[in-house]
């Protein structure tokens, strides 16, 4: 965790978020926070405030976040609130607490070269128009290239390994030196 | 206001403009412009030629929610209660003039020009209040059931618009359920960064108003602090919540039509319960935020009294002279410098009242010897536009006529010396403090061993109070440091650093007020501005930057100013004497030749010194 923390601290993350005076504007605003209600940007900068980062790395709700940027917009001190979700959800893959749906994403994306594959539903309409059938993905070969020039696969397989590291109480600063920080 | 018109000490100008100010305190020459009514003051607001008037256009007055005509009373107890013609919109049918009956009304009106001679001045613009159509968020202009705090109470006032009545613009129904969301504009860095003040107590008041007069519709404040300091208004805000009006803690982040176009919703986060919450309405109200008049920046540059990054004027000091300008004579009442309510402003009133007294009660005026005067033989403004010492001055006690030497006000100057110190020509000599005794006081603390020396230059306001703090709390710290006092860092000259390091001096340290204490105003900044490039003029030379210091102590950090010293006497000792003889050699002749311009330095030298020493032998 005093990694993490430190990783945080890297990004200059609780400086950012000091000027915070808990009015509440983004929670008000935030669409996905109207449904659910473990999902409060507020407190996450709270935390980050109080330095207390344990239970909001292994929340899965900070992999809810749309990115919308209405907390952004609408921050009357001018914090990146929505910035603040994105590290926390780098911290937390750092911690092996990447959620399913984002590892299946980056898997998809090596193995396709898609974000996300067409639904059957956007097969069917497709059909319906008359439109040719899709490849089975655009070719991700170069992707492939790129990533075993930058070691993708061995990070990948560090950082779920320092997961299960840090899960299990032994953390090797030695190590998380060595490492790229921007791999997640 | 009736009782000041009928005041015999007081004279009412209304509809008049300050348009030019001369002179200084106790002898003010202002020329006051009078704009014309076109309704001579035999009027006795019968309202005759209001009634035949055909023109309709928003009443000012009433938020814009009632028409008014082309002539008019901007409201019933308006003093005086002259009429007034508003020419903008007028298309000069001149039904009016036949329907007087005093023939009161007379379009042969113009400008007059009225000049006084004046003591003192006191600014009183008041605020305005900000318009809420910017927070797009929260939809005022959009949807016509947001309106703003004072829309509000135009519409409770019984001769207000609606005659006391509360309806929903919407649909002109009585709301049942009415909302305040506070701080709209205020402590908001996109828009206003500072709290209004006011704005808590006016939307608590408005609620319990419309409370009693409808007990039955449900009241809701979100806000993000309820702010209650002054005498009675805790007890205030007490009696709202047993009167039943809810407080939402939670800045509301968006307002929306309700669905089927029923009432609105506000989205806001109940942040005692951590929730999501979805408030439904019926009236949506915005305890909007004051921001300065919008006189104040040109009416500011006429009577030389700047603005602070609020758009408010800037007091002199905000905590310990908040009544009083810059410039002797000229005072603050009101929200002129900042937002205020009612009891605070009576209060600055009367004070910027008795500050004026002070000055018109008195023959004479008492003011510090310590002023700036300008050699006019010398002055480069005589020959070539150069208005430094003007420019500089945050006091705006000099005149730089074009081609006339620059003039000091003294009732106007303090003495800070920053024009002294900014002078390309060194032709200003601050009384008491002239560049003669400073380099006297520079060569007698470096007489002997310089190199083991810290010379410090301090204020008179915050760092020398700052050492004597530390020498009162007994703390302790190396005994290499000498002291010299200036009235403001903006006094302190490069020179005054060079003329040091030329002598010697082993390191130097200037000290002052921290930049939003300077006692000065800006002097403070503009020392900081000149005396930055010293650093690498001083590396050029060959001396080492880190033998030069400036540092900002207040009068209460003498714990600061021992470990200041502390740290340059490290800083001298690792350093080593023989180095710093060894620059101070090396950088002797570009010093020399730095300095080689100030005709009187020479008295200082060895042989004069020796010649007047023995000629008292």
């Amino acid at each position: 965790m005093e990694v993490l923390k430190q990783f945080l601290k890297e990004q200059d993350l609780p400086q950012r978020a000091r000027a915070c005076y808990q009015c509440g504007v983004c929670a008000g605003g935030c669409p996905v926070g109207r449904w659910r209600s473990d999902f409060n940007p507020r407190l996450f900068v709270l935390n980050i405030l109080r330095d207390d980062i344990t239970e909001i790395l292994d929340h899965h709700s900070i992999w809810l976040c749309t990115s919308c940027l209405t907390c952004l917009e609408r921050c009357p001190q001018k914090i990146e609130v929505s910035e603040i979700v994105v590290q926390l959800k780098n911290a937390a893959a750092r911690n092996g607490n990447a959620a399913e749906s984002e590892v299946k994403k980056h898997r998809e994306i090596m193995k396709t070269g898609w974000l996300q594959n067409p639904t059957k539903r956007i097969l069917r309409v497709r059909q319906e128009l008359g439109l040719p059938e899709l490849p089975e993905g655009i070719g991700s070969s170069e992707l492939n290239h790129m990533a075993s020039r930058l070691d993708w696969q061995e990070k990948m397989e560090t950082l779920r390994k320092r997961g299960a590291q840090m899960s299990a109480g032994h953390e090797d600063h030695d190590e998380s030196k060595k490492r790229d920080s921007r791999v997640d | 206001m009736v009782d000041a018109a009928r005041h015999p000490g007081i004279e009412l100008m209304t509809y008049s403009e300050l348009k030019k100010v001369e002179g200084y305190v106790g002898n003010f020459h202002v020329t006051i412009e009078k704009k014309p009514r076109y309704v001579s003051e035999s009027c006795n607001a019968c309202d005759d030629c209001v009634e035949v008037c055909p023109i309709k256009v928003p009443n000012e007055f009433d938020q814009g929610l009632s028409p008014r005509r082309a002539i008019y009373q901007p409201f019933r107890q308006a003093v005086p209660s002259t009429y007034v013609v508003d020419l903008k919109n007028c298309i000069k049918c001149f039904k009016c003039v036949d329907a007087c009956s005093l023939r009161a009304i007379d379009f042969s009106q113009g400008i007059e020009e009225i000049e006084l001679d004046v003591g003192s001045i006191i600014l009183a613009t008041g605020f305005e209040v900000f318009d809420p159509t910017p927070l797009s968020e929260y939809g005022y202009g959009r949807w016509a059931d947001v309106i703003t705090g004072m829309d509000l109470e135009r519409l409770l006032d019984p001769s207000g618009p609606t005659q006391g009545k509360l309806i929903r613009p919407s649909d002109f129904s009585v709301p049942r359920r009415v909302a305040f969301i506070q701080c709209a504009g205020s402590r908001d860095e996109r828009h206003l960064a500072y709290c209004s003040g006011y704005c808590c107590m006016a939307s608590i008041k408005t609620a319990l108003q419309t409370r009693e007069k409808y007990p039955d519709v449900e009241i809701a404040i979100f806000y993000i602090d309820i702010r209650t300091p002054h005498k009675g208004y805790e007890a205030f805000f007490r009696r709202a919540r047993q009167e039943g009006i809810t407080f939402v803690r939670g800045k509301p982040s968006e307002v929306i039509p309700g669905s089927e176009g029923q009432g609105m919703v506000i989205y806001t986060e109940d942040r005692d319960r951590a929730q999501h919450l979805e408030w439904e309405t019926d009236l949506v109200v915005l305890a909007t935020g004051a921001i300065p008049s919008r006189t104040a920046h040109e009416l500011g540059s006429r009577v030389s009294v700047s603005l602070d990054e609020t758009g408010f004027f800037r007091e002199y000091h905000p905590k310990l002279r908040p009544i009083d300008s810059p410039s002797e004579g000229i005072y603050f009442a009101g929200a002129a410098c900042g937002p205020k309510d009612i009891p605070y402003s009576v209060s600055q009133g009367s004070g910027a009242a008795a500050r004026s007294s002070r000055i018109l009660m008195n023959e004479s005026l008492l003011i510090e010897p310590i002023v700036a005067k300008v050699d006019p033989s010398q002055c480069l403004n005589v020959e070539k536009k150069c208005g430094v010492c003007a420019l500089r001055c945050p006091f705006g006690a000099i005149a730089t006529a074009p081609g006339e030497p620059a003039r000091v006000t003294p009732a106007k100057c303090v003495g800070c010396g920053t024009c002294a110190a900014e002078c390309p020509k060194d032709c200003i000599t601050i009384y008491h403090y002239n560049d003669l005794q400073i380099f006297a006081q520079i060569h007698t603390l470096l007489t002997e061993c310089p190199e083991e020396k810290i010379l410090a230059f301090m204020c008179r306001w915050c760092s020398y109070p700052g050492a004597d703090n530390a020498g009162v709390n007994r703390l302790e710290y190396p005994p290499s440091s000498r002291g010299i006092r200036v009235m403001c860092s903006g006094r302190i000259k490069r020179d005054f650093v060079l003329e040091a390091f030329r002598r010697g001096a082993g390191m130097v340290l200037v000290s002052g007020c921290h930049s939003q204490d300077c006692h000065y105003i800006s002097a403070q900044s503009h020392a900081e501005r000149r005396l930055k490039p010293l650093f690498k003029t001083l590396k050029r030379m060959g001396i080492s930057p880190e033998r030069f210091r400036m540092e900002w102590i207040s009068a209460a950090e003498g714990a600061k100013y021992a470990q200041i010293i502390t740290e340059m006497d490290q800083t001298l000792k690792r350093i080593g004497q023989k180095r710093i003889k060894e620059e101070n050699a090396a950088a002797h002749a570009a010093l020399e030749k730095r300095l080689s311009d100030i005709p009187y330095l020479s008295y200082f030298s060895g042989e004069t010194r020796k010649r007047a020493s023995a000629d008292m032998g």
